[in-house]
């Protein structure tokens, strides 16, 4: 390590630095997109893996979409469409908490998971995505013989 | 009728009294205290039914209780368990509410809770309840003597 002038100000200068790689985190991808709506997010893991539960009722399968950028983030999107038909017959609101139209959560995800190793199953309303953990490599140890 | 002093703002107050009313027609009941969360509802109709959408993600369709009292009074309560395996799992971000939930709506009378479906869907519980068929008032004719 170089040794360096005490400078009074540098601490500051480091959590500036620290707020810019923030904000160009955000610039990456975890961008705030407009939504109508986000839906409510449980995140829990085990030893081997990563959940990530969505809680998206009534929402078509195929109206959501899973991606994982390369920038190791999770976004969850899609749509909830609302119907004003039944049959041919105009519904005629009278009460209407629902929340519908477009969705998006994103996530930032730690680096031992596999991003090619992720399923995702939908049931009663709530989706489940199961991300796989990098099992860790034991620590390596180099000696170095003193001659 | 009492008199009473000149209210200039008694027409307003009418009115939003009176709409409270018309809101409360089909408005909750009671609410019970003992409920973790209310799930959301949408409340819609067509000519030959009356339609109630409660958004139950994550409930089984089996811890769901849906009954109407002779007060003609919707309740729909049940239980969200929370992952069974939670104890093994460590929880990074919790958003979702689990436990106890209870909804109550009173139905106006024109419907008949005899006729009633439900079907639960992807998380969507869908409550229809048919309304009764319109009598057309009798007249009787009075004879006056």
């Amino acid at each position: 390590m170089a040794i360096i002038r005490f400078d009074p100000f540098r601490s500051f200068e480091s959590l500036a630095r620290r707020m810019s790689e923030m904000f160009e985190d955000f610039e990456k991808g975890i961008t705030v997109t407009p939504s109508d709506f986000s839906p409510r997010v449980d995140i829990s893991e085990d030893e081997k893996h990563l959940y990530v539960t969505v809680e998206i009722p009534g929402v078509n399968k195929d109206d959501v979409k899973v991606t994982i950028n390369d920038d190791n983030i999770l976004v969850i999107k899609g749509e909830k469409k609302r119907e004003f038909k039944t049959e041919d017959k105009e519904r005629n609101f009278i009460r209407v908490e629902r929340s519908y139209g477009s969705f998006q959560r994103s996530f930032m995800l730690p680096d031992n998971v596999k991003k090619d190793n992720v399923s995702a199953k939908f049931e009663n309303g709530v989706l489940t995505i199961t991300l796989e953990k990098i099992e860790p490599e034991p620590p390596k140890q180099i000696e170095i013989p003193i001659s | 009728m009492k008199m009473r002093r000149f209210n200039p703002m008694w027409e307003m107050e009418n009115m939003l009294r009176n709409i409270s009313n018309l809101i409360d027609s089909t408005i909750e009941k009671d609410v019970d205290i003992s409920a973790e969360f209310t799930p959301i509802v949408d409340i819609w109709e067509d000519d030959v039914n009356v339609y109630f959408e409660f958004e139950l993600p994550g409930v089984k369709k089996e811890d769901i209780k849906i009954t109407i009292n002779d007060d003609k009074v919707l309740i729909v309560s049940g239980e969200k368990r929370i992952d069974p395996n939670i104890d093994n799992k460590t929880c990074c971000r919790s958003e979702r509410i689990y436990g106890h939930f209870h909804r109550a709506f009173q139905l106006p009378d024109d419907l008949n809770t005899n006729k009633v479906k439900a079907q639960f869907e992807n998380g969507v519980l869908t409550i229809s309840i048919a309304k009764s068929e319109v009598k057309t008032p009798k007249e009787r004719l009075v004879e006056v003597k």
